[in-house]
């Protein structure tokens, strides 16, 4: 996988459109996970995309680190996500039992427990356990402290362990 | 907290595992990247279109007054820059600066007039000043110009002067106001520029420092108001000026002056000359060289009066208009302005001076004639104890002979010196019944007496010492003893 990306990034950086499309599909899929566990909901996760992968385009030219590409598209989507919250403000309401449409995916206590996360908590809590990233890379990629990601991870933590335990 | 980790990861994984990416998505993706390129592709050409536009536009401004009357764009650029310039100019200046600037620039009163005159503002004045020097054209010619529409740009290509021609001159203008202004001038003497009474010579007052009130009637300088008469001159740079004048002046800005007045006996002030100057400076220029002229003035009337020196001796001869004294020969004359002082009683009167006593006589030679100015008695003054002895009034003839050695026209008097042994100065008071004849007796008049003429004179001896002619030969050449009429009287000496 990694080799697969760094050669096409390479391809990207040379100037070759289908390139792009390819770096599309070995990227998109985590990058919609990730967003989806910040923002909960489909449609703002497929604007917040759409802006994302734009602005790695205007960018091609000047990817040079493989390694870095997946951070950096997380870090433009996730300021991208950031500003589409502000200006949803205040934070979508918790969704009802019986709106199915945009949690249908969600499932169960699990469900519960993320909707009664802050996004911000869920973002870092998203990042560290459905990515697999790495605390330095939260960091970069939210701009945020090593001992704010921490806390918030252990926020999300303790949260999500009370609801399964308990229901609450 | 392994376990914890591990739990938490499976949990998510779990709970997003039907989390995908629509199938439409990558369209979307693909659409929004197109539409981006399609933008930037026009933004790409406008700005394209725009920059050949304005390159186009200089490239034909150069040529074609693309800007109307203000001309082509390098005139435009030219025309802002010397605004830029004339504007820190102005602020730099202060106070009148179209005034500061016709000043360094050495240009006419009636130039600056006519700039503050018009309708332009100080910014626009001061350019109208410069281009015209320049240009060494009237600035009337660049008034007309800028009053029928011309940009500064046009005015300054059809003049032939440049940009950087007018930053020169600008700047050397800029540089010399701002030195011959009065802060300049005050921050160079770490003081106020506060003006002050500078000279005083006894009712002469003269007064240099800013202007801060003026009418037809007075004019108030250093905080000095003076009185303006019909004699007292108004001058400004070398010409007449008027009071209504000097109020337009200053009401664009400080004014300075120096003023020669005098103080009246109730002690108001009157002016007599009024020098306006834009400048402290110039005041303070003019003041000195008021004084250099006075002290010029005062070392040429001391040399047209004569040269002073003292005389010290013993009083010999006496008179109301004559005084000798032992070891001078020539008699000294003595008028109304001589002052007499005494050891021990201060100022006397003439008649204070007595044969015998010790003077000390400050003179002036004019001519030939002693003048005395000051008599100094150094014998101790000691109050009469009885009436002031009458001297007899000596009604007897006498004839002396000898020579002119001076001649009062005035006082219509002459002092002879005898040929006596020794001899003697005596004054001869010239009466209207006096004859005076020449050697073959023929009448002539006072006027023709001339000193160095021989002279019999017969008279009468006054208390005083001196003698009324009675008559008087001019003669030739003949130095004889005085023979006395009476013989019994003088030979002369008194």
């Amino acid at each position: 996988m990694d080799d697969e990306l760094r050669t096409v990034v390479t391809r990207v950086h040379s100037g070759e459109e289908t390139a792009f499309d390819e770096l599309y599909h070995l990227t998109v899929r985590q990058l919609y996970r990730t967003l989806y566990t910040y923002l909960l909901t489909r449609e703002d996760v497929e604007d917040v995309v759409q802006e994302a992968y734009l602005k790695l385009y205007q960018v091609r030219r000047r990817l040079d680190n493989t390694r870095s590409v997946p951070v950096y598209l997380r870090t433009i989507a996730i300021n991208c996500a950031k500003r589409k919250l502000r200006r949803n403000h205040p934070v979508r309401a918790p969704v009802e039992e019986d709106d199915v449409s945009d949690v249908e995916l969600v499932k169960g206590v699990v469900r519960e427990a993320l909707q009664q996360i802050s996004p911000a908590d869920r973002l870092v809590m998203g990042l560290f356990y459905g990515d697999q990233a790495s605390i330095q890379d939260i960091c970069r990629m939210t701009g945020e402290k090593e001992g704010t990601v921490k806390s918030r991870l252990s926020r999300a933590r303790e949260r999500l362990r009370e609801v399964i335990d308990h229901g609450t | 907290m392994e376990h914890d980790d591990r739990e938490y990861t499976d949990m998510l994984n779990d709970e997003l595992k039907d989390v995908e990416p629509g199938a439409g998505l990558h369209g979307k993706v693909r659409d929004g990247i197109a539409r981006n390129i399609v933008r930037v592709h026009r933004r790409n050409t406008a700005l394209g279109a725009v920059a050949v536009a304005i390159v186009l536009t200089m490239a034909l401004s150069t040529v074609t007054p693309v800007f109307g009357r203000n001309g082509t764009l390098p005139q435009v650029i030219a025309a802002m820059a010397a605004e830029r310039q004339a504007e820190k100019m102005s602020r730099t200046l202060g106070a009148a600066p179209v005034q500061q600037t016709g000043t360094a620039l050495q240009t006419s009163v009636a130039t600056v007039q006519a700039v503050s005159d018009s309708a332009l503002s100080e910014t626009d004045g001061i350019l109208a000043l410069v281009i015209a020097e320049r240009a060494d054209k009237p600035v009337a010619d660049v008034l007309k110009m800028r009053t029928d529409g011309l940009g500064w740009g046009l005015i300054m290509a059809q003049l032939n002067v440049s940009g950087r021609d007018i930053g020169e001159a600008m700047s050397q203008a800029e540089t010399v106001a701002v030195a011959s202004s009065p802060s300049a001038a005050s921050q160079g003497q770490g003081a106020t520029s506060k003006p002050a009474v500078s000279n005083k010579d006894g009712d002469k007052v003269v007064v240099n420092g800013e202007i801060t009130g003026v009418s037809t009637t007075f004019i108030t300088v250093a905080g000095k108001m003076f009185a303006i008469v019909s004699e007292t001159q108004l001058k400004y740079r070398g010409k007449a000026i008027t009071p209504p004048e000097i109020t337009v002046k200053l009401s664009a800005g400080k004014l300075y002056a120096t003023v020669q007045g005098t103080k009246l006996a109730d002690t108001s002030l009157r002016a007599n000359l009024i020098v306006v100057q834009d400048t402290l400076e110039e005041a303070q220029q003019e003041q000195e060289q008021e004084q250099e002229q006075e002290q010029e003035q005062e070392q040429e009337q001391e040399q047209a009066n004569g040269i002073q020196q003292q005389i010290r001796g013993n009083v010999t001869f006496v008179s109301p208009a004559l005084l000798q004294i032992s070891g001078f020969v020539p008699g000294i004359v003595l008028n109304a302005d001589t002052k007499v002082e005494q050891v021990g009683a201060g100022t006397m009167d003439m008649v204070a001076i007595k044969v015998g006593q010790t003077v000390q006589v400050h003179v002036r030679l004019s001519g030939t004639t002693y003048t005395a100015q000051q008599v100094h008695i150094e014998d101790k003054y000691v109050k009469p104890s009885t009436a002031v002895n009458e001297q007899p009034t000596g009604t007897s003839v006498t004839t002396w002979q000898g020579t002119i050695v001076s001649i009062s026209s005035d006082l219509k008097f002459i002092i002879v010196t005898t040929e006596a042994n020794p001899p003697a100065t005596v004054m001869f008071r010239i009466l209207a019944t006096s004859v005076l004849q020449d050697a073959k007796h023929k009448t002539v008049t006072f006027a023709s007496l001339v000193v160095g003429q021989k002279v019999t004179i017969t008279g009468k001896v006054l208390a005083d010492g001196s003698a009324e002619v009675v008559k008087l030969i001019l003669t030739t050449g003949t130095s004889a003893t005085p023979q006395p009429e009476n013989p019994g009287k003088g030979n002369g000496k008194h």
